[in-house]
């Protein structure tokens, strides 16, 4: 066997190899590793310095070392990264093996030139792409005594787009319009250069200032972009006719230009916004997942904002989606119920997928969706009739909300007891008035070794409501209840005088600390 | 049982569980336009039945509501037909108590602008629930022991009798405690009809008819119920 063979053989088994090469991957590529950002923000820095180093170069003499650091510490950087782009780019070892086992299969010969030039080929797709491009000619100006190659330093400032996402949005939408602006800029180069020739053929000679052909295009272009710097103006009649009609298409061409941009623009926001908000979203340690956008999401949103929980919807309809992304909120306008929408998201560290659309259908699909990516992820799924419980459980959910559970045990305290229908509605809903809240008793704050008649509840405004001790709850304590560690109060009351309660034990935490 | 009749419209996912629990303590008479919807309470063994177009005034006239309710639910599981029965029930009878279940805080209003008495939201305290799972377990449980159809727990209402000793002394005169029980509110009928949390901290004056909310094991409210009847010469 070959030695090229061998290596690539090698290479294949190698799970250093891969496990390396995997690591130099996503530090360049994937924006949702943790450790690109700190290389990001490196080349960021040395792009900038190498520009200011450069401007100050103009006038001021820079002492050696920085021009060393310039030009042998900066390109040489961007060499290695330009290396490990290529490298990264494509695996050759697998050219070989493909090709090898081809040749094997066939009976033919194995020439290593062909394995080569494969593996070229494959290579220069990488090489000749813009992006690339751009940072090969970022390596260049290294040689700054020559005047012109000073322009390579716009290469770097361009190279800084590589590390800036909206940037890169910017260019993917120009992108999307590549088709429209190739005509335009055919349109362009036909005018100015018909343009730029008649100019030419009519004044050459007669006006000082058109001198060339040269001279004419340049005319030409700064006419038909409305600039008119002014420095050429055409003398003979035949000349100012070209003019008018260069004029004229100026408008349109200028028009036609920002219709494209802007087209493209609309038509891609909502996709950039969307991956703003998944961004945003995800940069928190957890958030929760909701999916469906309706009336018991809206309830949700509420709590969670007032408890500053992140959150992200996802919403199959339009026309919901832009309300809520009109309200502000994080909302991508996807189907949940299918395996790539929810693959965006590293579900193993989401807090919590919600299932709460109003379909019970979808929500079991959108639970088993869930399940199937992630074994340990919380589902929490809405039942919108008694028999979709047992399925949702099965699908996977970890917790089924009923919402029509409450309604007849609703409708019956109304009926008998229609005063304390009030309370236990307000109670049920959360109100703001009658917020159960938990509070853990911990070690060495106020509240340990404290009999109950100890403490003043009514001067806190709040009700006792029980204790849980070893998970057992224990109704309305004795007053001579003695509070450990580790017991959990349940209390109510208005959330002002919660949080003033919370507050003062936190508070005891302090001066216990003294 | 109670000998009033309650008349249920709609035997969806919303009434049949409504009727489930009201059963249990009082006489409830199904109404549905589906054929089906009747098939299924009866079934699930509701006798009182009846099938007819809720779009007919004539027809819910016939169910002889008058007499026999003073209370009608409807839990029909189309919201705008929901409302279409609010408007029909009020502009046929001008007395009673209509109950309607709502899934959104827009429906709430137009229920309520249709005649409703009480509009009972469902999802409010679904969202609560799922919040409750997420961010406290135990008041999840707590929730679910106080307001399971079993529980041992409950909440109470107890309209204060002439002649109680409760009769001008002030809440905080009252030792609840060692009643076993835990003042939730009151409406003082000096401020009005409204329902104020005792958390409110305002020491209020008991009066003949303010009604005092309880929270206590059933055993407790029962024997406070017979306690206040009494004036103010047993020892508290």
């Amino acid at each position: 066997m070959k030695l090229l063979v061998r290596v690539a053989y090698f290479l294949e088994a190698s799970d250093r190899y891969a496990q390396i090469k995997e690591f130099f991957n996503r530090l360049l590529n994937d924006p949702d590793y943790p450790l690109k950002k700190y290389f990001d923000y490196t080349m960021i820095f040395l792009i900038i310095s190498s520009v200011v180093i450069l401007i100050q170069s103009v006038k001021y003499d820079l002492p050696p070392w920085l021009l060393f650091y310039d030009i042998y510490i900066v390109s040489s950087l961007f060499l290695i990264e330009y290396l490990l782009r290529m490298w990264v780019f494509s695996d050759i070892h697998k050219i070989i093996i493909r090709y090898y086992e081809e040749v094997q299969f066939l009976e033919k010969r194995f020439f290593s030139s062909v394995a080569l030039l494969k593996i070229a080929r494959n290579k220069w797709e990488y090489v000749s792409s813009p992006i690339a491009i751009i940072d090969l000619l970022a390596i260049l100006p290294t040689y700054r005594p020559l005047r012109i190659l000073r322009i390579f330093i716009l290469f770097r400032i361009f190279k800084i787009l590589r590390y800036t996402k909206s940037v890169n949005q910017f260019l993917d939408v120009i992108h999307s319009k590549k088709f429209e602006i190739l005509t335009l800029g055919m349109l362009l180069f036909f005018v100015v250069f018909t343009a730029g020739v008649t100019i030419y053929v009519f004044e050459s000679g007669v006006n000082d200032s058109i001198n060339s052909l040269f001279d004419g295009l340049y005319w030409a272009l700064v006419t038909i972009s409305t600039v008119g710097f002014g420095d050429i103006t055409p003398v003979t009649t035949g000349g100012k006719v070209v003019s008018m009609v260069v004029i004229l298409s100026g408008i349109g061409m200028i028009s036609f230009a920002t219709s494209i941009v802007v087209s493209a623009f609309s038509e891609k926001m909502d996709e950039i916004r969307e991956s703003r908000a998944v961004m945003d979203t995800t940069k928190k340690d957890d958030f929760i997942i909701i999916c469906g956008y309706g009336q018991m999401c809206n309830m949700l949103i509420d709590n969670f904002k007032r408890n500053g929980i992140t959150f992200i919807i996802i919403e199959k309809d339009y026309d919901k989606t832009a309300i809520a992304s009109k309200k502000g909120l994080n909302i991508i306008n996807e189907d949940a119920t299918q395996h790539k929408t929810l693959n965006r998201f590293d579900l193993d560290s989401v807090k919590a997928v919600l299932a709460t659309t109003s379909s019970d259908v979808a929500n079991i699909y959108i639970t088993l969706n869930v399940r199937s990516i992630s074994k340990s992820v919380p589902i929490i799924s809405r039942a919108n009739h008694e028999k979709m419980t047992q399925k949702l459980f099965l699908a996977g959910a970890t917790d089924v909300v009923k919402p029509y559970d409450v309604a007849g045990m609703m409708a019956a305290v109304y009926i008998d007891q229609p005063v304390a229908f009030e309370a236990i509605n307000a109670i049920l809903t959360a109100k703001k008035n009658a917020h159960f809240e938990q509070v853990t008793v911990q070690k060495d704050l106020f509240l340990q070794g404290k009999r109950i008649k100890d403490i003043d509840f009514a001067k806190y405004k709040i009700i006792l409501i029980g204790v849980f001790r070893d998970d057992e709850f224990i109704f309305n304590p004795t007053p001579y209840f003695e509070l450990r560690a580790d017991d959990v109060l349940i209390i109510m009351g208005y959330i002002i005088s919660i949080d003033w309660f919370k507050k003062l034990i936190q508070r005891s935490r302090i001066t216990h600390e003294r | 049982m109670n000998g009033n009749k309650i008349f249920i419209f709609g035997y969806g996912k919303n009434g049949r569980q409504i009727a489930k629990t009201l059963s249990m303590h009082h006489n409830v008479v199904i109404v549905d336009s589906e054929e089906q919807a009747i098939k299924k309470a009866y079934n699930d063994g509701f006798e009182h039945t009846h099938c007819i177009d809720l779009t007919e005034d004539s027809e819910i006239s016939k169910l002889g509501i008058v007499q026999r309710a003073k209370t009608l639910i409807c839990a029909m599981d189309d919201e705008s037909m929901n409302i279409f029965l609010v408007i029909s029930l009020r502009a046929l009878f001008e007395e009673v108590i209509i109950i309607s279940i709502s899934d959104s805080v827009e429906t709430n209003q137009k229920l309520l602008m249709a005649g409703a008495n009480k509009v009972i939201d469902i999802y409010d305290p679904g969202s609560t629930r799922i919040f409750n799972i997420l961010e406290k377990p135990y008041v999840l449980k707590v929730f679910d022991i106080l307001f399971h159809p079993d529980s041992k727990i409950s909440f109470n209402e107890f309209p204060i009798p002439e002649n109680s000793f409760l009769v001008g002394k002030t809440v905080s005169e009252v030792d609840f405690r060692a009643h076993h029980l835990i003042l939730v509110g009151i409406v003082d009928l000096e401020y009005g009809e409204h329902f104020t949390f005792a958390t409110h901290g305002f020491d209020h004056k008991l009066d003949y008819k303010d009604i005092l909310v309880c929270m206590g094991k059933d055993a407790d409210l029962e024997r406070f119920a017979r306690r206040i009847e009494h004036n103010g010469k047993e020892k508290e």
